[in-house]
């Protein structure tokens, strides 16, 4: 990890614009939105840590809590590309990580979950050989394939369906793939955004050496953390020139077999979906259309957009730590967009993300909205001929 | 009452998570848009609405605690960072937009409102804003007009923000009174005209740069989005020639042939003047004649036409903001401000004696856009490093002052790390007559002390 030193021309390169601060406040950075003042926003963030820099800051327990309530959207990262094309999330993990190394007024909750990671390799303390509980007795996994499916924590340990669907979708495709099984370890997406780099490297090299033994070619990941983890971060923690695998997500993949006439959809009910961007998968990543050709592949479904999409797309408010740290301020996010969803005159909201799925669905309740949400493995499974 | 209590006091008027005296967000606000260095408030307060703002003067004022307001942070001459501490008011949540009227051709907002959304609720009612400046989507209505800020999207024909635009404002006094200016002053009269019985209170606070009153609710002249519009890009090898053709377009006053037209030149390429213009019409003869008019007079004062798309991109992107801001670095203006419609070449050829002869410097752009009858000129320099500051503050010293000294009528004055240093001691009886308006409507010195009125 780079310290925060390493960024002090960066963060000196913030001209001050504001266009981090978007048009309005609930349009670009959802910290700002819950907590109001520019020390939420990329631009506030860029002074204080100027300030850190300078040593003017203690580690209060407020600054702490100001520094995990960001939920690494990359909607800043994105309005910057016009100014400075400052690396705002990698600044902002930084400061975050200077905060863990330095130790005081951690977050309970984020000591929680490195003792978690640490001690059963997943972010839910559970025991890891119920990592293969999604594994039913109809699913063909075949130890030799040269394909393996990554399903990530919340896939495995919380949405089942996501993973069922995802092999039920290789397995009509008569495409081979392998798993990590019990072996698989936390990617180390949510220890990077909460400062635990140490713990993240070690999860990067196990990972990386488990898949190598089993000589894989191609990683297959459900969760945009674990997407851009493995393909962004892993070269980086482990000073990595190219990675021995090649990472891909599950929209890509199944968009690849319904071109090439892998997979086909049977006629469905007409129905209006919208489609909400996970923030590391989109803006992280740059991957906004192969969801969406997708989706439209579906006779029957017809794709409407919310006001806010792609690179626009408004944080479904899990990311970056917030829902597990600060649940309350990810259900404010959520709201929002969730309403979006609604005036969208969309029926479900179909996302790619296990993390959006569940804090949208977390929020169904809040929002008194009847509104659906699913993984678009799900979709893609339900639609098969 | 010391500042524990008055954060207790405040908290009581907009909520505990509105006011903060944490020192990370203290450093938060410590910066604006200009090179000023750091200003740290002793607290923040975040008022949502006009009640709440009067509320939190009446206490500032009666405990004699100094207040500073602040848009979206985007003053790039320091008009907006707390000089001597004090409470620092962040307009940002002020931002609804209160009414649009169709049928007069206006709509009021909260002076937190950004330019990008009043255009974005404007134009799901077919209508659109007069002029606003390329400020992309951080710059509040209430910055702008408090300033009398002004292009260069639209200015050719509709000037600085109070020329023709603004119809009315609400504002707080220092002492907690709240006031309503224009015909909305009378009781049941809709804000549709900005003069009423008396003096234009209107214009008083219209570049106060927020030192007579808090701006809280501004009524802004709206029109319909226009048919058609067109683009079209120049060269010129020299100010003179541009200075003809803004003349001309201008010359026909009330009906100036462009809605923007601007030209910059950079101090590494002397003699390579870029021009973008801006058209419009209600109907597709009147954009045609303005199309061919225009060039007809750039062709006559040796113009050359060049890709539309330069000016397409520029004025294109009047709310999501300049694109490749700070490509070459982090600006830092100097010697911004009106000069009259002949004067262009003058100040062009002083910014090339001082920067590009002089100094050398290698990044700096002189830039002018016309209003009705006048240039808004501007030089900006751009940081290869921090390193740089020094030269960079000789150099826009040195530009401020002699511009100063040739008659500019700066973009605004700021306090001691804007251009009060150079202004101060320039305005005469006019300056003494502000601060005696000052003592009357601020008797105790509370609002933005140390900016504009020393």
């Amino acid at each position: 990890m780079a310290p925060l030193t390493s960024y002090a021309e960066e963060i000196m390169k913030c001209g001050r614009c504001g266009y981090c601060l978007g048009g309005y406040m609930a349009e670009t950075c959802p910290a700002r939105y819950v907590i109001g003042f520019e020390s939420g926003a990329a631009k506030g963030r860029m002074l204080a840590a100027g300030a850190m820099l300078r040593g003017r800051l203690e580690y209060s327990p407020q600054l702490v809590q100001r520094i995990y309530t960001c939920f690494l959207c990359g909607a800043c990262k994105t309005k910057c590309e016009d100014a400075a094309r400052i690396d705002t999330v990698e600044i902002i993990r930084t400061t975050r990580a200077e905060t863990f190394d330095n130790g005081k007024n951690i977050p309970e909750e984020v000591q929680r979950l490195g003792n978690a990671v640490e001690t059963r390799h997943n972010i839910f303390a559970s025991t890891p050989e119920k990592r293969t509980a999604w594994v039913t007795s109809d699913i063909r996994i075949d130890g030799t394939a040269e394909l393996l499916y990554f399903p990530g924590c919340v896939t495995s340990f919380r949405f089942s369906e996501i993973a069922q669907s995802t092999a039920r979708i290789l397995n009509k495709a008569k495409l081979s793939f392998t798993t990590l099984g019990a072996s698989e370890w936390c990617c180390g997406n949510p220890l990077l955004s909460t400062g635990q780099y140490q713990l993240a490297r070690e999860m990067a090299r196990h990972n990386i050496e488990e898949i190598s033994r089993k000589k894989i070619k191609q990683v297959l990941v459900s969760c945009p953390g674990c997407y851009k983890t493995l393909s962004h971060d892993y070269p980086k923690l482990l000073g990595l020139a190219e990675m021995p695998f090649q990472v891909v997500h599950t929209s890509q993949l199944f968009q690849s077999l319904a071109s090439e006439g892998k997979i086909s959809f049977r006629g469905m009910p007409k129905e209006a979906l919208t489609y909400h961007d996970p923030c590391e998968l989109g803006r992280l990543s740059g991957i906004y259309e192969p969801p969406r050709k997708l989706i439209q592949q579906i006779p029957g479904i017809t794709l409407v957009e919310m006001d806010r999409n792609r690179q626009n797309a408004w944080c479904c408010g899990g990311g970056g730590g917030v829902k597990m740290i600060y649940p309350a301020q990810a259900s404010k996010v959520a709201l929002l967009r969730l309403k979006e969803a609604e005036s969208s005159g969309a029926a479900r909201i179909v996302s790619s993300c296990p993390t959006c799925k569940w804090n949208l669905t977390d929020n169904l309740k809040l929002a008194g909205s009847r509104l659906r949400v699913i993984d678009l493995s799900e979709l893609v499974h339900s639609s098969l001929k | 009452m010391n500042s524990s209590g008055l954060c207790d006091s405040l908290a009581a008027i907009v909520g505990i998570e509105n006011v903060t005296k944490l020192d990370f967000d203290l450093y938060s606000y410590s910066r604006d848009l200009s090179p000023a260095r750091e200003r740290l408030a002793s607290m923040i307060a975040r008022p949502r609405s006009t009640s709440e703002v009067a509320a939190i003067m009446r206490v500032a004022n009666r405990n004699r605690f100094p207040v500073y307001v602040r848009g979206a942070g985007a003053s790039h001459w320091a008009a907006w960072l707390p000089v001597e501490g004090g409470l620092l008011l962040d307009m940002y949540a002020m931002e609804d937009v209160v009414e649009i009227d169709s049928d007069n051709l206006t709509a009021t907002v909260q002076s937190g409102c950004t330019w990008y959304k009043l255009d974005r609720e404007l134009r799901k009612k077919g209508l659109t804003y007069l002029s606003s400046e390329m400020g992309g989507p951080a710059m509040t209505v209430g910055g702008s007009v408090i300033k009398a800020g002004g292009g260069s999207y639209g200015a050719t024909k509709f000037g600085t923000h109070g020329q023709c635009d603004v119809l009315g404002l609400e504002f707080v006094l220092p002492t907690g009174e709240i006031v309503r200016t224009g015909s909305r002053a009378y009781l049941g009269a809709p804000p549709f005209r900005r003069y009423g019985i008396g003096p234009d209170l209107t214009g008083l606070l219209i570049g106060s740069e927020g030192t007579l009153g808090i701006l809280t609710e501004a009524t802004l002249q709206v029109r319909p989005v226009p048919e058609a519009e067109d683009y079209a890009s120049f060269t010129f090898d020299n100010w003179k020639d541009v200075m003809e053709v803004g003349d001309a377009i201008t010359r026909q006053f009330g009906d100036e042939i462009a809605y923007g037209f601007q030209a910059g030149e950079e101090s590494n390429a002397l003699g390579a003047i870029t021009a973008t213009a801006h058209l419009y019409g209600y109907d597709k003869e009147t954009l045609d004649y303005r199309s061919r008019k225009l060039r007809e007079l750039c062709k006559k004062f040796n113009g050359k036409e060049t890709d539309a798309n330069l000016s397409r991109e520029y004025f294109g992107r009047v709310t999501s903001g300049l694109k490749g801001l700070f490509d070459q670095g982090v600006w830092h203006f100097a010697g911004a401000g009106m000069i009259p419609i002949r004067r262009l070449p003058e100040f062009s050829e002083a910014w090339r004696e001082i920067v590009a002869r002089n100094y050398k410097f290698p990044r700096c752009t002189f830039g002018a856009w016309t209003f009705p009858r006048g240039w808004t000129v501007y030089g900006h320099l751009r940081y290869a490093d921090p390193g740089e500051h020094e030269l960079i503050m000789t150099i826009s010293d040195e530009l401020n002052r002699r511009f100063t000294e040739m008659g500019i009528i700066t973009f605004g004055i700021g306090g001691p790390d804007g251009m009060l240093p150079f202004i101060r001691g320039r305005l005469g009886s006019y300056y003494e007559l502000l601060r005696s308006m000052k003592k009357a409507l601020d008797p105790n010195g509370i609002l933005q002390p140390g900016i504009l009125v020393e």
